[in-house]
């Protein structure tokens, strides 16, 4: 852009037409803003004095906006150096060189991705991957659609170059959506992206937490290449609701975890898979947990976490324990056995083994686990139910494991985690319990020093560093893996209006319709102890003791055979991308990123989608990695790049093998 | 190769630009004999040392340092802050405070840690010894004088200054620059030399900060003698009260809470937001009031100018129109203080406000917004609520203070009217014994101490803070005013680019065309409205917590590793940490926590310079300063303490209203 008088106009005629074309293509859309014109009087107004580069938005004659384009202008001139980016850093681990032999040692590992141990010119391409993002990159978001009119006129040469391979945008203001409308036919544009292979994608909603949500989904569902290097450009026009989505896209705690913690790793999917399998196999006396469609009204239920407050709490517990049905969320078994409270269920989701060492550390000091029912992922260490009295396991849903549980719908949890108290608000809620008072479920400490109950078994190595607003209304501190887990639950809470929350204690805040109390009222204490919780038991062991597990065993290794059956097809697919990619030829790459986009699609056959989900942190992280440092960034380092990567995934793809064929062997 | 060609091949290899500018014919070639070189520096060095207090940059003292001033002190700050009152002081007990209690209370720490040790508080006299932290030369002379204050006090940091790069190949022919460069490089991560062309006054002092402004304190002066007299003129500034501004103006904490608290309750309390774009011809003139004395006089004249004048007053001049019967159609606000509610208040149970619309600042008394029909905000320019709030530089009214005359006029400014008169803005009196208009709301003490040539009479009694009103009001006529005629009926103080007009005159100003201000409501309604939801949003998207907590952290980290060895470097870091160059979601916590800190280590620095002259006293501070830094310590733990705080009394109303 040379002069600012070359700038497109903005045309009250240009909108009315684009309004026709969105009636007829994306009626939902253009009813919004056949709302606004319909009923309100949209003006743009030139008040500029001296370049014609001020405006003035107003609807119904109300100002909206009034800044100079030229903010805009200046922004988009700048906007390679000024844009910031957003760069998922899972290749962040390195190892020391692994082969397919290897792969075994790195079971029950907690490490992030197995791959990048593979990459033998790791150093060098990472480096130069820094480099590679100095400019504006491939994937655009742009945060306000006021932004947009310019964004297009600005980088028409390099839209035309098919530099840019998505362009989204977000907008909560019909206003501004009309404003940017105003300046270009939607119609040729939406064909000359199609034409050019570039993918346009427009977020519009007057929510905030909607819109949050409809960029995840976006970026998680259709996009995932783009998020290891989006520049992301903030309109300097627009609607302040905005901010808040830019400042949660940057944050660890809002977009950053959200988006990691869904894809997981391939390490814990493939240990996820071996203890499945196991557990099945193992498990004669277990049980398939059952959803139950109605609510259990009478009763009252106690779920318990090991946040901090439960030690200031426990006391209110300790004078319910007969009254209430206690689920005790993981390693806060280890606080109310020590405290002496009964414990009739436990949930437990993480399949490490080091719970196993914690739950005998608690056998050790005495105390016993035989009277305690375990409800648990089916992903565990086989070694921890037969500590417990009885077993019952429930799927997740999210996880490549499900594919090797037959009719998974009924057993599985709606998410189940990201933490065991995420499990237990499942199970309790799926169970259909409708009272239920939280105990030590804080997600955060007052005290940074103190973020656990003191007898809670295992250890965290959580750094509380993240001070938020606390559900008592004064600042507390978390962390933002916990974060993720507090909105996690929230949700739960929101999906069963019919449940009666009562939190004790003082932690992060929930965004639900609960009753928060530093203790428990004496008259409500009185309301509770006037229940039993025998009936309640009774009712809810009847969904915990129905679909015995053994009858899954040979469904489980017909799936694992077929998983190997399918596996040098999926590996072809996925190695044949490569064939026809010329790093130095951008409409290859484009041509390669599509692919994968289709790749990293889930898919409608389970076996295959099971493939996706081992696989699937691997690939993106690996694909993004080569996808975004080619050119026109870094050329010199993507031949190298490409064929180091492809290298490593044959290798990937050859342990998996190895890995599953154990399996059968050992049938 | 000589040491002048040397100088300037690398003068030339670092900077190409120059190659060609340079006049090396002017350098000087002269060879001094070794004697002759030890004559000169001996003779500058008795100079220098004689004339000490005029080479040594004096920070602003914020310590009782005699009797007097300890006396004062206590009566200013102890009987309000005796320590048992505030410690600890609930945070809802700010509120409404409007005194530096963080900078009292962490100085009579400071003060109390040097009774302890038993040093005398009243001993101010440093003296010059090596290892200065700075030393700034502005120009470089021959090169040998500032050859041996280098070696004499082994500076930190060197700055030197230059208006013209002649005025630093002038040393050519006596300094090594390739070794001053090592020498200043050699050890540090971050070089310590700091060589600059200046062209400005204010470029002059910035660059002169280039260390962090506590590293002024005691800073080394030395003037070459062939600089330019602008340079000259220039490096005033350092001996002026700029140096001391520079920190007593950063503000103070509990201002910063106070600001965001009532921003955000203003926010809730008013409908619409000040645009700087909404200029609907609301009438051919307006009258812009200041409640001067002259403002009495031309009150009939103003009862018939108002009839088709558009009339607005800067604070408590509306009382005068009012009680007089004239319409006021704006009044213009922007102080913080509580007392103008009471001001306000007061006058709504006796005067009828109906037809007032209020446009205010959104730090002012958000009780205010309730006693008028309908009330504007706009944020002021250079207070923190802005980084948080504000997401349209067009709701940012510039040149709005010192005074709500000056909030009045560069609203009349804004709204594109052709022709604006001043009434009342004396900004001091013709007659010693006036002061204000009689009617005017609350009170208002003025003392006059100068007189300077006024704007209908001769000359007329003002202030200095009078002057400074003056002054914006000439730099915002100039800046914003240009398509208007402006005039000043007032008989106060002459103000530059206003031309006088008598009050009498007026009515050639009015013509009958034109029409009365009925379109102020229309010009409300266009305004952008205030809506909960976005306030909330910006609330959230600057997530002052998590910043805050980030800076804490970066602070006590560095306090926890300074030692006495490394103050220079930790107030160099102190400064770093405290910049307001980053993203502006972190300039809040910054802006809360910097003055207080700037004043507790500026008074440790001063300390430092006092007590290192003896090996008595370099003992005692070695105890003084890990008491200090404890102390710094602390207020940075109640401070996190405090601004985590300030949010959940923040998100907990916006929680509520939302």
């Amino acid at each position: 852009v040379s002069e600012t008088s070359a700038l497109p106009k903005f045309s009250a005629e240009q909108l009315t037409a684009n309004i026709n074309y969105l009636t007829h293509k994306y009626p939902l859309l253009a009813d919004t803003l056949q709302l606004d014109s319909a009923h309100t009087r949209i003006d743009v107004d030139e008040i500029g004095f001296k370049h014609g580069d001020e405006y003035r938005l107003s609807i119904d004659q109300q100002v909206v906006s009034a800044s100079p384009l030229s903010s805009s202008v200046s922004y988009i001139k700048q906007s390679s150096i000024q844009a910031r980016k957003l760069r998922m850093a899972v290749l962040s681990t390195v190892y020391s060189p692994a082969t397919p032999l290897h792969l075994a040692e790195l079971i029950h590992r907690r490490d992030a991705c197995i791959i990048s141990s593979c990459l033998e010119c790791f150093d060098k391409p990472l480096d130069l991957y820094r480099e590679a993002h100095r400019g504006i990159s491939r994937h655009i978001y742009i945060n306000g659609s006021a932004l947009l009119p310019f964004f297009l006129f600005h980088y028409q040469t390099q839209i035309e170059q098919k530099v840019f391979h998505s362009i989204t945008i977000s907008e909560c203001n019909p206003a501004y959506l009309a404003f940017a409308l105003g300046f270009f036919s939607f119609e040729a544009l939406t064909a000359n992206l199609q034409r050019l292979g570039v993918r346009l994608n427009l977020l519009f909603d007057n929510d905030i937490d909607i819109l949050k949500d409809r960029f995840y989904h976006y970026y998680s569902a259709v996009e995932p290449l783009a998020v290891y290097a989006l520049s992301v450009l903030n309109s300097p026009v627009r609607d302040p609701q905005l901010d808040e989505l830019y400042s949660w896209i940057f944050s660890e705690s809002g977009f950053g975890y959200r988006f990691r913690g869904a894809f997981g790793n391939s390490t814990d999917e493939l240990n996820q898979f071996s203890n499945t399998y196991k557990n099945i196999r193992a498990s004669s006396t277990s049980r398939w947990f059952k959803v139950n469609k109605n609510l259990i009204k009478t009763g009252y239920c106690a779920l318990v976490g090991s946040g901090p407050s439960y030690e200031t709490s426990k006391t209110d517990l300790q004078a319910l324990n007969s009254h209430v049905v206690v689920f005790a969320a993981g390693s806060s078994l280890g606080s109310l056995l020590r405290d002496k409270v009964k414990v009739d269920y436990v949930v437990i989701l993480e399949r490490s083994e080091t719970i196993f060492d914690d739950l005998s550390v608690l056998l050790n000091e005495g105390y016993r686990l035989d009277d305690i029912n375990l409800i648990a992922s089916i992903t565990i260490d086989p070694r921890v139910p037969s500590l417990f009295a009885s077993t019952t396991f429930y799927a997740r849903p999210l996880s490549a494991s499900v594919y090797l549980v037959a009719n998974p719908e009924d057993k599985a949890l709606p998410f189940a985690g990201p933490e065991s108290l995420n499990a237990g608000i499942e199970v309790v809620t799926s169970l259909g319990l409708k009272n239920v008072l939280l105990f030590g479920a804080d997600f955060a400490a007052i005290d940074p020093n103190l973020p656990r109950a003191r007898q809670a078994y295992g250890y965290s190595d959580r750094i509380f560093d993240e001070p938020v607003i606390g559900n008592m209304g004064r600042t507390v501190y978390s962390v933002h893996t916990l974060l993720v887990s507090r909105d996690a639950f929230s949700s739960i809470i929101n999906s069963f209006p019919e449940l009666t929350v009562v939190r004790v204690g003082e932690g992060a805040q929930l965004f639900s319709s609960i009753t928060n109390c530093p203790s428990l009222s004496p008259s409500f204490l009185k309301n509770v102890e006037s229940v039993s919780s025998t009936d309640t038991l009774l009712e809810v062991s009847q969904f915990l003791n129905t679909l015995p597990l053994v009858d899954n065993v040979d469904s489980a290794l017909h799936h694992v055979k077929e998983l190997i059956s399918l596996l040098p097809l999926y590996r072809n697919e996925v190695l044949e991308a490569f064939n026809n990619l010329d790093p130095f030829d951008s409409p290859s790459l484009h041509l390669f990123e599509k692919k994968y986009i289709t790749l990293l699609c889930e898919d409608a056959n389970p076996a295959r989608s099971a493939l996706l989900r081992l696989t699937r942190p691997i690939l993106l992280a690996v694909i993004g990695l080569l996808v975004n440092a080619m050119p026109p960034q870094v050329s010199s380092i993507s031949p190298l790049l490409s064929n180091s990567i492809r290298s490593s995934l044959e290798i990937f793809f050859s342990s998996v093998e190895c890995y599953l064929s154990r399996y059968v062997a050992d049938a | 190769m000589t040491l002048l060609k040397r100088n300037l091949e690398l003068l030339y290899a670092t900077n190409t630009r120059l190659k060609g500018k340079i006049d090396e014919n002017q350098i000087s070639q002269h060879c001094f004999t070794p004697q002759e070189v030890e004559n000169i520096e001996t003779k500058f060095l008795g100079d220098y040392l004689s004339t000490l207090d005029k080479r040594v940059v004096k920070h602003a003292t914020f310590f009782p340092r005699n009797t007097r001033s300890i006396d004062d002190w206590s009566e200013t700050y102890g009987s309000k802050y005796a320590e048992e009152k505030v410690v600890p002081l609930e945070f809802s007990e700010y509120y409404r405070l409007h005194d530096d209690i963080h900078a009292y209370r962490s100085m009579s720490s400071i003060a109390r840690i040097l009774a302890d040790i038993g040093y005398d508080p009243t001993d101010t006299i440093s003296m010059a010894c090596k290892n200065i932290h700075t030393l700034i030369a502005f120009g470089t002379g021959s090169g040998i004088e500032l050859k041996s204050l280098i070696r004499t006090f082994q500076p930190r940091n060197l700055i030197v200054i230059v208006s013209d790069w002649n005025e630093f190949t002038s040393s050519f022919s006596y300094l090594d620059w390739e070794q001053l460069w090592q020498l200043f490089t050699s050890d540090t991560r971050l070089p310590r030399i700091h060589l600059v062309r200046s062209e400005s006054e204010n470029q002059t002092f910035i660059e002169c900060c280039h260390f962090g402004i506590l590293s002024l304190n005691h800073a080394h002066v030395y003037i070459a003698d062939n600089i330019s007299s602008k340079l000259r003129m220039w490096s005033d500034a350092l001996f002026g009260s700029r140096v001391g501004n520079s920190v007593i103006y950063t503000g103070y904490t509990v201002d910063e809470y106070n600001m965001l608290i009532n921003t955000v309750q203003t926010l809730r309390a008013s409908e619409r937001m000040f645009s700087t774009s909404v200029t609907l011809p609301l009438c051919d003139h307006a009258i812009v009031c200041a409640s001067g004395p002259s403002l009495d006089n031309s009150i009939s004249i103003l009862s018939e100018a108002s009839k088709s004048s558009l009339v607005v007053c800067g604070g408590s001049s509306i009382r005068s129109l009012l009680k007089h019967g004239i319409r006021v159609d704006v009044l213009c606000l922007m102080e913080r203080d509580h007392e103008v509610y009471d001001a306000y208040y007061q006058l709504a149970q006796e005067l009828d406000l109906s037809s007032t619309t209020v446009v205010m600042s959104t730090t002012c008394d958000p009780r205010i917004p309730a006693l008028f029909p309908r009330s504007v905000l706009f944020f002021r320019p250079a207070l923190s609520p802005l980084s948080i709030f504000c997401r349209d530089p067009q709701e940012i009214l510039p040149c709005e203070g010192p005074e709500a005359i000056n909030t009045a006029f560069s609203f009349v400014c804004q709204l594109g009217i052709p022709n604006i008169t001043l009434f009342g803005c004396d900004l001091g009196s013709a007659l010693a014994e006036r002061d204000r208009s009689v009617d005017a709301a609350a009170f208002t003490h003025r003392h006059w101490d100068r007189k300077v040539p006024g704007n209908l009479s001769p000359e007329v009694f003002t202030n200095k803070a009078m002057l400074d009103v003056a002054e914006v009001l000439t730099a915002c006529a100039d800046m914003y005013g240009q398509n208007a005629t402006i005039r000043n009926a007032s008989d106060g103080v002459m103000i530059k680019g206003i031309d006088p007009i008598h009050p009498t005159d007026i009515s050639t100003l009015l013509t009958t065309n034109q029409s009365p201000p009925v379109s102020l409501v229309e010009w409300y309604r266009r305004l952008p409205a205030i809506l909960t939801s976005r306030t909330y949003s910006s609330w959230r998207a600057a997530a002052i917590r998590k910043e805050c907590e980030s800076l804490c952290n970066d602070l006590l980290t560095l306090f926890a590793q300074s030692t006495v060895s490394t103050i220079y470097e930790t107030s160099e870091s102190l400064c770093n940490i405290l910049q307001l160059d980053g993203s502006i979601n972190e300039q809040y916590p910054k802006r809360v926590v910097r003055s207080t800190l700037f004043k507790a280590f500026l008074t440790v620095m001063q300390q430092y310079e006092i007590m290192r002259k003896s090996a008595e006293g370099n003992a005692q501070f070695i105890q003084f300063y890990d008491r200090s830094l404890a102390v710094m310590r602390n207020v940075t733990i109640a401070v996190r303490r405090e601004v985590f705080d300030l949010c959940d009394t923040i998100e907990n109303e916006l929680l509520r209203a939302s």
